[in-house]
């Protein structure tokens, strides 16, 4: 089992490497990445090196003690400017910190910055943060995808050991398809959400990024802890996701008839190769027929019911008691709230907004919104038929490799079903995880697994076996 | 059908924004291709499918409620907003 947290915690305990020395390492690749954007702020310099030295012979048994990662720059962190990518909050303080931070702390974790993103985590490419676009560390010219760009990139530089980011419509999955990370999203309220600036609150979920499965459950572990500050937060009998981490035996898995068809032509052949190589090690793989139409209608829903939720949540960003305030010379609240809100809002957030508002405003509220919540009880329903008779499915993590900014710029780029259907697990809340299978045209790839809410160690458990046999990270060599 | 400037206007005087007018096109090409979509299943019959009610973590600010000062958990949120786990509330 490959373990870049397990390997690190041994070599630390064994004084194999020295904490400053590794510090040092971080550093170094942190800021070779400078001009990737990956950071918007960071942290690494308040980390007390002394005070994690003399206390190591304290934590042998604490296998996150010490572990540096960085954080999405929507979780709140207490004294330290929390953004959300967004210029209305760029000098915001918060007052409070977040579940997953305090949970994070209590083992010790060590911060080492907090990582751009799409404003308030609306979009999918990296390139719509106040703080500019994140490039791909593979090749500068492409996209990291997003909403959690900066976190992915973070951990697929090794600037950090994982990094946690947010997940609404796949915004943790696929990004790590095209960073040869591993991406996943849990149960709906298996890790509060407290303190997490929001999206769209019946889709978010907080998603974890690491180089491998194990590391991923180590995470959750402490991760998945039931929090009476989030009103979705839910309780499971055994947590011990990594205790219980083992390669799943007799692996049953449904592939999509037909889903080559919205794949970019370069990725169907290694797509394949993976089928096989899964059959060949023992893995049943059942193909199924499907309806692309019924998931066709996936993203439209996803639109209306997210955006609509969306302006519900910025409604009190008002500047006047938190966030950027540029109104000085301005009288009337509502004068003073405009210019704030405008001033401080991006493009796209602006329009995401309007559209939130058209689908919940007089009678479009029942026409298009309480509709794209029917629609997304049929997807649900229809989503059973992708687990029956099986542990799960598997879909490619994306439809094509890490498009080029350009063609974002352009408007030539297209996502397509494949990209929507990573966001029926948010829909059902159900788990999600996507992890490196290899390289196509030397950007990596990926791909995706599901199982029924609730089975996120059997989730884990499959996806260990899968690296286990594709053997990724052989070619990457993280370390 | 495209927003007119003036439904546009009155969309974001609604949301607290000066909209810049030279994004209206880019507004109008997002809203009109997902509507596109959308419509696209309109034959569907949904009249016998349920609503799904999602529970949605939402500030104090934006329930525009009075939430009790001393409300300290889920339950007295909910209870406050008259609403019922398993309730999402979108705020207008």
């Amino acid at each position: 089992m490959k373990s870049k947290i397990l390997s690190f915690h041994n070599r630390l305990i064994n004084k194999q490497i020295s904490f400053s020395e590794y510090l040092e390492y971080l550093k170094q690749n942190i800021n070779r990445i400078d001009d990737t954007n990956t950071f918007i702020t960071k942290t690494f310099d308040q980390i007390n090196i002394t005070a994690i030295e003399t206390d190591l012979p304290y934590h042998n048994t604490n296998l996150l003690y010490a572990v540096p990662y960085a954080l999405k720059d929507c979780f709140m962190t207490k004294g330290i400017i929390t953004t959300a990518g967004s210029k209305f909050l760029k000098n915001y303080v918060a007052p409070y910190d977040s579940t997953v931070y305090e949970l994070l702390n209590q083992k010790n974790c060590l911060l080492i910055g907090k990582t751009n993103m799409d404003e308030f985590a609306v979009g999918g490419t990296g390139m719509l943060s106040f703080n500019g676009y994140v490039h791909n560390i593979y090749d500068h010219s492409r996209i990291t995808g997003g909403s959690s760009s900066g976190s992915v990139n973070a951990v697929a530089a090794d600037c950090c050991l994982f990094a946690l980011g947010s997940d609404t419509g796949d915004s943790t999955r696929r990004p790590s398809t095209f960073l040869g990370t591993v991406g996943y999203k849990p149960t709906y309220g298996l890790i509060s959400r407290y303190g997490a600036i929001p999206y769209s609150p019946s889709l978010d979920h907080v998603g974890v990024i690491t180089n491998y499965v194990a590391d991923c459950a180590i995470v959750l572990q402490q991760l998945a802890q039931f929090d009476p500050k989030d009103f979705t937060s839910i309780s499971l009998k055994n947590h011990d996701f990594f205790s219980n981490l083992k390669t799943a035996k007799n692996i049953k898995l449904n592939v999509l008839n037909g889903i080559e068809q919205y794949l970019s032509a370069n990725v169907v052949d290694h797509y394949h190769q993976i089928l096989d190589k899964l059959k060949s090690a023992g893995i049943k793989l059942n193909y199924i027929d499907v309806d692309w139409e019924i998931l066709g209608v996936i993203t439209p829903a996803y639109k209306m019911l997210s955006f609509g939720e969306l302006v519900s949540c910025y409604r009190n960003f008002s500047g006047v008691t938190f966030g950027s305030n540029v109104a000085n010379d301005t009288h009337g609240y509502q004068s003073i709230v405009t210019k704030n809100r405008s001033a401080g809002f991006g493009k796209h957030a602006i329009n995401c907004f309007l559209i939130g508002e058209y689908v919940t405003q007089g009678d479009r509220y029942e026409k298009l919104f309480l509709r794209a919540k029917k629609f997304r009880t049929l997807l649900i329903e229809y989503s059973e038929k992708l687990f029956a008779n099986a542990d799960g499915y598997l879909i490619p993590g994306a439809s094509c490799i890490a498009p080029l900014i350009k063609e974002i710029e352009e408007n030539t780029h297209q996502g397509t079903l494949v990209d929507e259907l990573l966001q029926l697990s948010n829909f059902n809340g159900s788990p999600s995880i996507s992890i490196p299978t290899g390289f196509v045209e030397k950007m990596p790839f990926g791909i995706n697994i599901n199982t029924k809410k609730g089975e996120d160690q059997k989730l884990l458990n499959i996806a260990l076996s899968i690296e286990e046999i594709i053997d990724f990270n052989k070619e990457v060599n993280h370390d | 059908m495209p927003l007119s400037d003036k439904e546009i206007k009155a969309l974001a005087d609604e949301l607290y924004i000066d909209f810049d007018f030279k994004q209206k096109d880019a507004l109008n090409t997002c809203l009109d291709y997902w509507l596109k979509r959308f419509h696209q299943l309109d034959q569907i019959d949904l009249a016998k499918v349920n609503p799904t009610h999602y529970v949605g973590q939402m500030s104090q600010n934006a329930l525009r409620k009075d939430i009790p000062v001393n409300a300290t958990n889920s339950k007295d949120i909910l209870d406050a907003c008259e609403c019922t786990e398993g309730d999402f509330i979108v705020v207008k």
